[in-house]
């Protein structure tokens, strides 16, 4: 069984949240014995070694939001649909590859399969839409913080709203996230088939070998942050870590901070503004290897997570829960994980001053040390556990299984 | 236990002693005397990040305003040091005697009135001018060429301007190598528990300062008890050790020889009752609610206009532009609001000895040395009861609220009325009140850090 996945970005080499939770979906269907083939329209900022074969990069197809920013997911289902040589390039694909269904991973590729549909190309390929969040309000928000006007980043929500009612109607089985997603989905299509696939994490691998990675910290206790170039990411940590400056610790290294948000965090005017004395605390590593951002999550003291809008749930929480660090979390950044707050070594935090508070506690702490009840509860936020004991899995072996047994029919 | 007191600020000050330059030179000019062989000076030299050994003689130079230390290697010329031409010291000292001015002056055939002359030394002071004789300028490695030795049992003392002149970071990576210890004077934490009421362009500078000296501190000497409250809940909320703690008062001595005898009360307060507001005039002191309560008292004839003054002495800081401008316009206040800057000590003095009765309403304090002068000179004194103002006058003080102009109006139409009861509360300052000397404040100082470092002095 074959299933084609059309997602906004690559996933050879899963890296942001996303990726990894289309990584971990391709592990599900093969477990379930289907095939996961990822075709995906990208902006230009991949390496060679991310992209896989059937990606395209997004062209001057779109001309729609061109003067608007955070566009690119919007414009790759555009740009798909539309741009002859986009076309061309998927419905041959889909002619040579016959995929027995769509996974539609987000919602912004969703006019190429309505127009594949129409045209006939796939017009009986049954559709998995596998939300990764209610994609509008987030989309707002990050426009509005970006300098959107409102009545623009409005209609920009609207039209998100409707390409997801869209695709839902179209879709014959939702997969999302969260319970209040769900609630959401099931308030879009009544009756529809829909099962909660939850946010997960690959275990961390065990004991990862020293690095010099780690010389900065001299082996004193850190907090780490990972996060890529995504508002999200980068606003909450300015804003609950960076506002008043890195005094809460002593003039050394104390922070790691990792991935695409570094650049953007360094220069935000809230870090800027006691650049020196926070340098004598934050060490960045924005280009870090797979193998030293584990070496620094094995090492960390505890991990932050200053997320404070998004939708969704949050890969990085279930990250962090599954390393048995001491976790400092907004409750932006609990959603999907909401049965540990309150947990032991889960610290939650608000404003400025109480995430301060909570990382000054978690940094007097000593390590932590979880019990073997609350370390099976963190361990169970692995991708594998979340599917099954969420339900998708069950849910999608059945759909599958039908669709084989419909097909078989269908030959005879 | 070695100490040594850092002149890193008086060593670059040019002019009078007021403010931190005057704490920074009392407490140094004790640290021999009181400590004897234990004691010595030092210089933090920004280039190399170090310490350099003072000897006495040239910490005695600087104290006395002798001697200025230039810290770099060329550069621009100090500021004010040794620059004014002897024409205008000449000047300067022929305006300190209005009288001999006037008298000259009549010689070339100008007339000018004492308050002219008055007006004519406000306009020209300069708040940097320096003594008739200038200080000696020398290079730090001519007079302090040797590096303080460092270790466990040496103790560097610093009461100065650490935010412009120290690299507080740098000592803090010093000391993890030297393993010596450091003492901070802590002045106040306004700039992080009310930086709206800091000038905007040092409250970062003052935020970053305050981020890092508690982390480098072992002791922390506060000049009031509530400033040292206010250390202990900052390192609490950021989570820092808080150092070894105590706190000491500042000395009020009052000015023993002054240079204009002859001179007079200007124009404007002779033959009035007035109330005096020394500070500068800027948000954080409180101007404003003095002015809408004297406005309110004018206006509803419970203060004479002919003969009640409110008398604010003080440079124009920051941010009271549009107080001023009202106050110049509105008719209830223009002539029955009296400001005054750049007075001599013995202006001072002599404006304080004419006040019925002092004001203070200031947002906060660390200190309020206003109010220890006021009561020095026998003055009733009204005050705000925020900070750590009470700590001063105790019962001989009357607070007000800073916020309710109503009760400051009430509070001033009393002290204008009930001239028995002015009476009794000056004759108990009189009796009561003992205005710390700074002999007797620095032996506090060096008793209490003396005992906390024997308390808590572990080789760090």
């Amino acid at each position: 069984m074959k299933i084609l996945a059309l997602s906004t970005y690559p996933v050879a080499r899963p890296r942001h949240g996303g990726q990894k939770r289309v990584h971990a979906l391709k592990a599900l269907y093969q477990r379930l014995g289907a095939d996961l083939h990822v075709a995906a329209v990208h902006d230009p900022s991949y390496a060679k070694e991310d992209v896989g074969p059937h990606d395209i990069v997004l062209g001057h197809g779109s001309a729609t939001w061109a003067d608007t920013p955070f566009m690119g997911d919007l414009q790759s289902g555009e740009f798909a649909a539309n741009s002859p040589a986009a076309y061309r390039h998927f419905e041959s694909l889909v002619r040579t590859l016959q995929p027995d269904a769509f996974t539609l991973e987000q919602p912004f590729m969703w006019p190429l399969i309505r127009r594949l549909k129409e045209n006939g190309v796939a017009a009986d390929v049954p559709v998995i839409y596998s939300s990764h969040n209610w994609e509008a309000p987030l989309k707002e928000a990050i426009l509005i913080r970006a300098g959107v006007s409102r009545p623009k980043a409005k209609a920009i929500a609207a039209a998100i709203v409707a390409l997801e009612q869209d695709a839902v109607d179209g879709a014959d089985l939702v997969l999302t996230v969260s319970d209040s997603d769900l609630a959401i989905y099931r308030a879009l299509a009544p009756g529809k088939l829909i099962a909660v696939a939850p946010n997960g994490v690959d275990l961390p691998s065990d004991a990862p070998g020293r690095s010099a990675i780690l010389d900065p910290y001299e082996g004193r206790k850190f907090l780490f942050y990972v996060g890529s170039s995504y508002p999200p990411n980068i606003e909450g940590f300015v804003k609950l870590v960076c506002e008043d400056g890195f005094f809460f610790t002593p003039p050394l290294k104390s922070f790691a901070v990792c991935g695409g948000v570094c650049d953007q965090i360094f220069q935000s005017d809230a870090y800027q503004r006691f650049v020196h004395a926070n340098s004598e605390r934050v060490q960045f590593f924005p280009n870090t290897t797979d193998e030293d951002l584990d070496v620094l999550k094995a090492a960390t003291h505890g991990v932050v997570l200053p997320i404070q809008f998004g939708g969704g749930s949050n890969l990085k929480t279930a990250e962090a829960l599954v390393s048995e660090k001491w976790v400092v979390a907004t409750p932006t950044a609990m959603r999907g994980f909401e049965r540990f707050i309150g947990a032991a070594g889960v610290l939650i935090a608000e404003t400025p001053d109480q995430f301060r508070a909570a990382m000054i506690q978690a940094l007097r702490n000593p390590p932590l040390q979880l019990s073997g009840q609350d370390r099976a509860a963190r361990r169970a936020v692995t991708w594998e556990r979340a599917f099954r004991e969420g339900g998708a899995e069950e849910v999608l072996r059945t759909f599958l299984a039908s669709r084989t047994a419909g097909a078989a029919i269908g030959a005879l | 236990m070695k100490v040594y007191f850092d002149l890193s600020t008086s060593a670059r000050w040019s002019g009078h002693a007021v403010g931190i330059v005057r704490v920074e030179r009392e407490l140094g000019r004790r640290v021999l005397p009181v400590l004897g062989d234990e004691g010595g000076y030092c210089l933090f030299l920004p280039r190399e990040g170090g310490l350099r050994l003072l000897p006495a003689e040239a910490a005695a130079q600087i104290i006395a305003g002798e001697l200025q230390i230039r810290f770099e290697d060329g550069g621009p010329a100090i500021p004010g040091a040794g620059q004014a031409s002897l024409r205008r010291r000449i000047r300067n000292a022929i305006l300190r005697r209005p009288k001999l001015y006037q008298a000259i002056q009549r010689l070339r055939g100008l007339s000018f009135s004492l308050e002219q002359i008055a007006e004519v030394r406000r306009i020209e002071a300069d708040p940097d001018a320096q003594p008739a004789k200038g200080p000696i300028i020398r290079t730090i490695d001519d007079v302090a060429p040797e590096r303080v030795p460092l270790g466990p049992d040496t103790l560097i003392v610093s009461a100065g301007l650490d935010w412009e002149y120290k690299d507080i970071r740098g000592l803090y990576r010093m000391k993890a190598k030297h393993g010596f210890q450091y003492a901070a004077v802590i002045y106040d934490l306004i700039p992080l528990i009310m930086p709206h009421y800091v000038v905007p362009a040092y409250v970062n500078l003052l935020r970053d300062y305050f981020g890092e000296v508690f982390w480098l501190a072992d002791y922390c000497m506060s000049i009031s008890a509530c400033t040292q409250r206010d250390m202990y809940a900052h390192c609490e909320r950021y989570g820092v050790p808080a150092p070894a703690a105590d706190y000491f008062p500042l000395g009020g001595d009052l000015p023993t020889t002054l240079e204009d005898e002859e001179g007079e009360l200007p124009h404007a307060l002779q033959g009035k009752r007035y109330a005096i507001f020394v500070s500068t005039i800027e948000p954080r002191k409180n101007h404003r609610t003095l002015y809408q309560a004297w406005d309110r008292c004018i206006r509803e004839g419970r203060v004479d206009p002919e003969t009640c003054r409110l008398l604010f002495v003080g440079m124009g800081g920051w941010n009271t532009g549009d107080l001023r401008a009202e106050m110049a316009a509105n008719p209830a206040t223009r002539d029955t609001i009296v400001t005054m800057s750049n007075i001599s000590d013995a202006d001072l003095r002599r404006l304080y000895e004419g006040a019925e009765f002092s004001l203070f309403p200031s947002f906060y304090e660390g200190y309020g040395l206003p109010v220890a002068e006021a009561l020095s000179y026998g003055k009733p004194c009204i005050s705000s009861d925020a900070g750590s103002l009470p700590e001063i006058g105790g019962d001989l003080v009357t607070y007000v609220d800073p916020h309710n102009p109503l009760a400051w109006a009430d509070a001033i139409v009393e002290a204008f009325d009930d001239r028995a009861e002015m009476a009794r509360r000056a004759n108990a300052i009189q009796a009561q009140f003992k205005a710390p000397t700074w002999d007797a404040a620095a032996d506090i100082f060096f008793a209490r850090l003396t005992a906390l470092v024997q308390k808590h002095g572990a080789a760090p």
